[in-house]
């Protein structure tokens, strides 16, 4: 009895991360105008293991990432992967993805 | 010390002064610049363990005055502007170690520098001044300042042209001011500069991040 409580309990926790969508972010940057200094910023995120890509849009200062279902990343450490990755956060969005 | 000064030498051929790029990388991260101009030749290799400064070893000739200088140095990122459509830097620098002539003893030497910047997408502002000395050998002093542009808006992860104008007076060179063009591509973490002073003097400088 104990093995299926034990049992139920996990498939209970699991179903909701699996069934978790991945999340893009979008995060406004103010000082993104380099190429080679905003490498900073693709790694730094790519130390962290549920982000799953980054892209990088100079013309609107925007960081857009692909988190992984499930990821644990929220705005208070995502704004100070930005902060020190020599940048300063003026906005972040989030959506959830299809 | 004369093999130790052409190893040297040879080294900064092959590889490098003040440094045009940005002097602070991210935190754990490390930058390698080589920098050579009719005046100096120089290579630095640094870490970065914070956002806020870097730390490294140092080699560079003087070229006008034949000595050379090498040790450690730090900079220290004093104020970063971060706006909206634009960045603006102030760094310090300082280092010191041994300082030496040609065929001469090895003295205590070293260097101070304050480099500001300011970019857009399509234009950049740099300033530096610098002093370096070695004690019973010589004191220099630079200053350069530097004008640009990017003839077109690369995007992330394409290659990036920028194109500059520069004035740089040397104290060693009889406080000459030396005007010179130079070009600047860059792609993902390396820098390529090539330029050519108006005295038809030859600059190559490259930054690596890694």
């Amino acid at each position: 009895m104990r093995a299926i409580l034990v049992a139920a309990v996990l498939a209970a926790l699991s179903v909701p991360l699996a069934a978790a969508p991945a999340q893009l972010v979008t995060v406004k940057v103010n000082g993104l105008v380099c190429d080679f200094c905003a490498r900073s910023i693709e790694a730094m995120m790519k130390r962290r293991t549920d982000v799953e890509r980054v892209h990088v849009d100079l013309d609107r200062g925007e960081v857009h990432l692909t988190l992984r279902p499930g990821a644990t990343l929220t705005d208070p450490q995502l704004a100070r992967l930005i902060t020190d990755s020599g940048y300063a956060v003026a906005a972040i969005t989030r959506e959830a993805r299809p | 010390m004369r093999t130790a000064t052409a190893a040297l030498a040879a080294a900064l051929v092959l590889g490098s002064g003040p440094a045009p790029a940005r002097p602070v990388s991210w935190p754990g991260g490390w930058t390698a610049i080589q920098e050579w101009n009719p005046d100096m030749g120089s290579v630095l290799l640094h870490y970065t363990p914070s956002r806020h400064w870097s730390a490294g070893l140092f080699a560079r000739r003087m070229r006008e005055g034949d000595w050379t200088l090498t040790g450690a140095q730090a900079t220290w990122l004093v104020q970063r502007w971060n706006l909206p459509a634009a960045q603006a830097n102030l760094y310090l620098t300082g280092g010191g170690g041994a300082a030496w002539r040609d065929g001469g003893a090895v003295r205590p030497g070293g260097f101070a520098r304050v480099q500001g910047d300011w970019e857009t997408r399509r234009l950049m502002l740099m300033g530096m001044a610098e002093v370096s000395h070695g004690d019973g050998i010589a004191t220099v002093d630079i200053e350069m300042l530097r004008a640009g542009f990017a003839p077109w808006l690369a995007g992330y992860g394409r290659v990036h042209l920028w194109l500059f104008g520069q004035v740089r007076r040397d104290s060693a060179a009889g406080n000459r001011v030396e005007p010179a063009f130079v070009a600047r591509v860059f792609h993902r973490t390396v820098m390529l500069e090539a330029g050519v002073t108006g005295s038809g003097g030859l600059i190559l400088n490259s930054t690596f991040r890694f």
